[in-house]
């Protein structure tokens, strides 16, 4: 009897868990499917796995929101209206082109520049579906693979997307011209300062020549050093990195900021 | 039964090892072009490799927790001299001795499976980690045959300097469980964090670096922990299976005490586990940002609320088990007022700590709150006051914990008030410590709060816990006893605890490996061999509920499967000292 009381508990127990996780949302979370700069999609399609990249593969939706105020960033309901009125002699879709792959260059007022060049996370024909659906939000979706392939500077033979495991993403960026050759060698240390509180310390600590909670301390790095780790997303050769970490996106935006952060960081 | 044991363990030993070797030769000579994938009949692939494998390691931690059970508490009957230590170790070592097998058995099924259903897959990994997969069938006859001899030469190494070589003999079977533990992690966190590989082409580059990956180590230490955690927890599930079917006073002041041991064993090692954890997801974070956010703000943020409540009610139940002991010991009755207390502390903590934050909310969802998070309780959500939460959970089992050791007893040092005061100055300084590190946690940047704030709550409870029982030593010096403890005078509801502390860690265990595995998403190694097979997609928390509960409770069954065959064994000897009796 008592085995069989233990038996019908274990199997309460167990239920009660398993309905628990059944009351929950429930989500199931798809690979993201591999969209050609080449491949022939409707305006439909376009949007629909533009939607998919936003909500997955680009983790916009992490800071981002539609319809509301997001957690870090702007609401982008109506976006695809907006964007043709932010910028002087930008169109819409070369306004999310440059949010997307610079989005730094024109920050909506009181946002932090915090987010990624997207392409470093995103396949050319992801960034234009991405585009495609931005644009569906309240504007109208001309973007074409032409357009991307101007912007991201794609060669023809590396359109077709390969599986990533193949290749990395076809994708090189417009090379950024360095400013830092024509920039005075010495920087300013307060402006090297603002770069640092506002975009670093998500990682690093606010005192460089601390470790962060992910990156390491950094306090003397050199401008060699800064130049690739934070523009490439490289070290320099016979570098030893501190941490084995692969997460620092590519900042090549801050390009004529690394002679200021080098000021700081002395 | 001796022999059908043997037999069968030495077989279901040798059949994997085969398999691996055979398997190895013909990978290495490419007889045939291999198909990617091939289809499970009826539950799919993915949920045939699942059960096998989530079985299997329930299994491995079974047979490599309880040793490391066992070895401390000969020790302990070695140095106390109690018998009913060695009586203890020894009940389990029988069991681990069938398990052995049926751990054997379920790795020679997921072997089966994995190579005929995923072919390229572990042909990949086989080349990847060729000469572990010769060490590991050696390490395993060894871990077998120590086990062996460690049971069996239990009698003939009773006493004196051979009781020491049989202790030794205890510790190798622990060291090479733990090698043969570092081996499997080495497969299981390559998968996850691969390193030592061309990232590109996935050409080994340097084997040493795909063993010691990103992840091996945190996963290491915690696996090592919820081991001993995990042993506990099933020892304690023997011992209240064993007193609910006890027919004496004896016997079940024996298995109340048993289980009493298991449970303090397994609850004071799961309050290390959750700083384990969380050196492991920082570790993941900073492998790769995506698969951090992935796990705590993407698809999977709901499971961590799953856990809150999976560990909150580890914490409930266990202080509950507490609370209800207390009743069994002479004097226990004075500590009874403030179990009210304790549990409405208790209570709070839980609801902070399964309150969501990061989610993937529907828009209705969203209007229904009026944002991203509850208007009320949503500021609960975040970090800061969740390690609070936890914090006060750890002190209010420790001050629980206090109060029972103390139960049966009364102070009589002269300065017995100031020791008191003194431990409850402690408890409540540390208490507005912890809570002021949470409230300021609200206002300093997020590398504070994780790198500083945490790991000072933490050390400050810890300090609680540590300086508490030392003045215990002294203000109970000489103390005069109220009564006694009255061994299996507890109870059938507190067995009923330990059951389900042992059913809801077996749970966590299957959520925290499905969690483990689902971080790759489509992925058989992250970002080096993706899965494009039918299951290349992760299920939902429901589907993936209903899966760790299959496994939860097929691995229950046979574990009562092997205490029903470890009572035969009683059965057999008490009918062997009944029968020399002389009829009168």
């Amino acid at each position: 009897m008592n085995t069989l009381k233990v038996i019908l508990f274990t199997f309460l127990v167990v239920g009660f868990y398993s309905f628990y996780a059944n009351s929950i949302p429930q989500t199931e979370s798809h690979p993201p499917k591999k969209i050609s700069l080449n491949a022939k999609l409707s305006e439909d399609e376009m949007i629909e796995a533009g939607e998919r990249v936003y909500s997955t593969k680009g983790t916009c939706g992490i800071c981002h929101a539609i319809g509301r105020k997001g957690s870090r960033g702007p609401d982008l309901n109506g976006v695809g209206l907006r964007a043709a009125s932010r910028k002087a002699d930008f169109s819409a879709k070369a306004y999310l082109l440059e949010s997307l792959l610079k989005p730094s260059a024109y920050l909506v007022e009181g946002y932090a520049p915090m987010m990624p060049p997207m392409a470093s996370i995103l396949t050319p024909g992801e960034v234009m579906v991405t585009v495609a659906y931005l644009q569906s939000l309240g504007g109208k979706v001309d973007i074409t693979p032409d357009d991307v392939r101007a912007v991201m500077q794609v060669k023809a033979s590396q359109v077709s997307v390969v599986p990533e495991t193949v290749s990395p993403a076809p994708v090189t960026e417009k090379p950024v011209v360095s400013a830092t050759a024509s920039e005075p060698q010495l920087g300013d240390p307060v402006k090297g300062k603002a770069v640092y509180n506002t975009l670093c310390i998500a990682c690093h600590n606010p005192d460089p020549a601390l470790a962060g909670a992910i990156g390491p301390e950094i306090k003397g790095a050199s401008r060699d050093l800064l130049e690739a780790r934070v523009l490439r997303a490289e070290y320099p050769q016979a570098y030893q990195p501190k941490r084995d970490t692969k997460m620092m996106p590519p900042m090549a935006h801050l390009a004529n900021d690394i002679v200021h952060l080098t000021e700081f960081l002395k | 039964m001796t022999t059908q044991i043997s037999t069968k363990s030495f077989l279901s030993l040798l059949f994997p090892l085969l398999i691996l070797v055979f398997a190895g030769a013909a990978w290495g000579q490419e007889l045939i072009e291999l198909p990617e994938y091939r289809a499970f009949p009826w539950i799919g692939s993915r949920v045939a490799v699942w059960v096998a494998a989530e079985v299997h390691l329930m299994f491995a931690a079974f047979v490599l927790g309880v040793p490391m059970f066992a070895v401390i508490v000969e020790l302990i009957g070695v140095l106390t001299g109690q018998e009913r230590y060695d009586k203890m170790a020894r009940e389990f070592t029988k069991l681990l001795a069938i398990a052995m097998s049926t751990t054997a058995i379920w790795g020679g099924v997921l072997l089966f499976l994995l190579l005929t259903l995923y072919p390229r897959f572990m042909n990949y990994l086989s080349e990847v980690f060729l000469p572990t997969l010769w060490i590991y069938p050696m390490l395993f006859f060894l871990e077998a045959f120590t086990l062996y001899i460690y049971y069996y030469g239990w009698e003939r190494m009773k006493d004196g300097k051979s009781k020491w070589f049989h202790l030794y003999l205890g510790l190798q079977l622990n060291i090479v469980g733990t090698i043969l533990l570092l081996v499997a992690n080495a497969w299981a966190t390559f998968m996850m964090t691969p390193g030592g590989v061309d990232m590109k082409t996935g050409a080994l580059m340097n084997i040493w670096e795909v063993i010691d990956n990103f992840a091996w180590w945190p996963i290491n230490i915690h696996r090592l922990i919820a081991n001993v955690t995990f042993g506990g927890a099933i020892v304690g599930a023997y011992s209240a299976f064993k007193f609910l079917h006890s027919k004496t006073d004896e016997d079940k002041a024996h298995y109340d005490w048993m289980g009493y041991v298991g449970n303090m064993i397994a609850i004071w090692s799961f309050l290390v586990l959750p700083f384990a954890g969380y050196w492991l997801m920082r570790e993941l974070y900073q492998y790769d940002q995506t698969m951090g956010i992935t796990m705590m703000g993407g698809f999977l943020s709901w499971l961590w609320i799953i856990q809150a409540v999976l560990i909150s009610s580890l914490f409930l139940a266990s202080n509950y088990y507490l609370w209800l002991g207390m009743e069994r010991i002479d004097g226990g009755e004075r500590y009874q007022k403030y179990i009210k207390y304790m549990l409405s502390v208790l209570l709070l903590c839980v609801w902070v700590w399964a309150t969501p934050h990061s989610l993937v909310v529907t828009p209705e969802e969203v209007a229904l709150m009026g944002g991203v998070h509850h208007p009320v309780i949503g500021v609960f959500g975040v970090m800061s006051a969740k390690m609070t939460a936890v914090n006060f959970m750890i002190l209010t089992s420790a001050i629980g914990f206090m109060f029972y050791r103390r139960a049966n007893k009364v102070a009589t040092v002269s300065y017995a008030l100031k020791l008191n005061l003194l431990q409850a100055g402690i408890f409540a300084g540390v208490a507005a410590y912890v809570l002021y590190l949470g409230i300021d946690g609200y206002f300093v940047e997020p590398s504070i709060r994780v790198n500083k704030y945490s790991v000072w709550q933490v050390l400050a409870v810890l300090f609680a816990i540590l300086s508490t029982t030392v003045i215990d030593l002294f203000l109970f010096k000489d103390s005069k006893s109220l009564g006694k403890f009255h061994w299996g005078k507890m109870p059938q509801r507190s067995q009923y605890i330990l059951i389900f502390i042992a059913v809801s860690f077996t749970w966590l265990m299957g959520l925290m490996g499905y969690a483990r595995s689902a971080i790759r998403q489509h992925w058989h190694v992250y970002k080096v061999m993706e899965d494009t097979s039918v299951d290349a997609f992760a299920p939902t928390l429901g589907f993936a509920a209903n899966v760790v509960s299959v496994c939860v409770l097929i691995f229950l069954g046979l574990v009562m499967f092997i205490f029903w065959l470890g009572s035969l064994a009683d059965h057999k000897k008490e009918d062997a000292s009944l029968s020399p009796e002389p009829a009168q």
